[in-house]
């Protein structure tokens, strides 16, 4: 049995290093911007190096906390260029009364850079275009204890309009909405503001304005 | 042994864990590439054996799941990482990737950091019940199976030991001598490796046997 299970294990070993040698490969041919035999394209865009927006979000995700909003009033500009259009964000940061930490709120969109608070903000606001997919993810500066939940609304001029999109939440307390304009967000064209609260249940908490125009 | 390398990342790990917001960004910085690398591998492999794909958000988020897991619980994982007992950091980190990476791809979810069965001094029990396991000749599909769990199972110690001597095929006593065990530690740790992969042959057995007999 003991030789048996020896040679059991030899071969055990001789796959991984057969693994080991093909996931060198694929490694240089994904720095090297190379096909990959029998992986499908769209795969390998998915295993691009993570950019800055996402490295930030790990970073964030793991952070010891340390970082508690002072209880002043403070104001960030957000920049966030979508597929060919520039776009201007602002969002707005209040202090939560029991000390969540500061949120950040990241755009991406389709096929365009992912652009995140502090940046540059660019001339125009970003089109959403009916169809084309958004992505909005808030995530805390440290991990978040105890409950937290993200409130959405829609505002175009005096109309303030509920929006439930879909949520996913993860263990540090990050927020992400994702979507397409149409089913997930209403394609009703025009100029809107986006709204997103992360508070404490039946809390204020910090507001992050998305200025958009949806086009059809 | 440990050098100026390891020294450093020591230093930073423990800044980090200490509570250091800067270390904590660097050593994520530092990590991330091996992690996204092991996590790519992952999903290539299954992408070729089942033709499941994965999303950006996926990558993303397996990278996330394996930075949760080294620093979770004050950081427990990753103070088990040691470069006296053999692996540089990277290679500590990739092997903890491929574990928590395997058992989310193959259950969905992440699971507790459980304790390696190769360190665990009960495992004697259950190594009976493999006995009448009917023996068959391993097939690669076997073979990628049970490797898959074999990472799932073993701890980045238990993989570091497991590649020095049967992917590099080290001398035992060099492989003893760098884990900074004894040589008859290494020979009883293989002994009950043997028998964890004889179980987890007997599980995947019984898998598809369930499996067929529920078709």
């Amino acid at each position: 049995m003991t030789e048996d299970d020896d040679d059991y294990l030899d071969a055990l070993g001789g796959l991984l290093d057969e693994q080991d040698a093909e996931d060198e490969r694929l490694q240089a041919a994904l720095e090297a911007g190379e096909p990959v035999p029998d992986v499908d394209p769209a795969l390998l865009e998915a295993l691009r190096p993570l950019d800055a927006v996402e490295l930030a979000g790990v970073q964030a995700t793991v952070r010891p906390r340390s970082n508690v909003l002072p209880f002043r009033r403070f104001r960030v500009a957000l920049a966030v260029p979508l597929a060919a259009a520039a776009a201007v964000l602002f969002f707005y940061l209040r202090p939560s009364p029991n000390a969540l930490p500061a949120y950040e709120l990241s755009v991406r969109s389709h096929g365009a850079q992912a652009w995140r608070s502090g940046t540059p903000a660019p001339a125009e606001r970003p089109e959403f275009k009916v169809g084309t997919r958004f992505d909005f993810t808030l995530r805390p500066a440290a991990r978040v204890d105890g409950e937290v939940e993200l409130r959405a609304r829609r505002v175009q001029g005096e109309r303030r309009l509920p929006w439930a999109p879909a949520l996913q939440r993860d263990p540090s307390g990050a927020f992400r909405v994702t979507g397409k304009v149409g089913p997930d967000l209403p394609p009703d064209p025009g100029d809107w503001t986006l709204v997103f609260e992360v508070a404490r249940p039946g809390e204020p908490g910090q507001t992050f304005q998305v200025e958009i125009v949806v086009s059809p | 042994m440990t050098g100026p390398r390891d020294q450093r990342d020591l230093d930073l790990v423990r800044r980090a864990l200490a509570g250091d917001p800067t270390a904590s960004d660097t050593l994520v910085a530092e990590l991330a590439p091996r992690v996204q690398y092991r996590v790519n591998a992952a999903i290539v492999r299954r992408a070729r054996s089942s033709g499941v794909g994965a999303s950006r958000q996926d990558v993303s988020d397996l990278v996330q799941e394996v930075f949760l897991t080294l620093f979770e619980n004050g950081g427990r994982v990753l103070r088990t990482w040691d470069p006296a007992r053999g692996a540089a950091l990277r290679t500590f980190v990739g092997l903890v990737a491929d574990r928590v990476v395997g058992g989310v791809l193959r259950s969905g979810r992440r699971s507790g950091w459980r304790e390696d069965p190769t360190e665990a001094p009960d495992l004697e029990r259950a190594a009976g019940k493999t006995e009448t396991f009917e023996r068959r000749v391993a097939s690669r599909e076997e073979l990628e199976k049970v490797l898959d769990r074999l990472r799932e199972t073993l701890t980045p110690r238990g993989m570091w030991l497991f590649r020095a001597l049967f992917v590099e095929q080290r001398d035992a006593a060099a492989v003893a001598e760098e884990a900074g065990m004894s040589v008859d530690a290494l020979y009883a740790w293989r002994s009950r490796l043997r028998r964890t992969v004889r179980n987890l042959r007997a599980e995947l057995s019984s898998e598809d046997l369930g499996s067929s007999q529920t078709k």
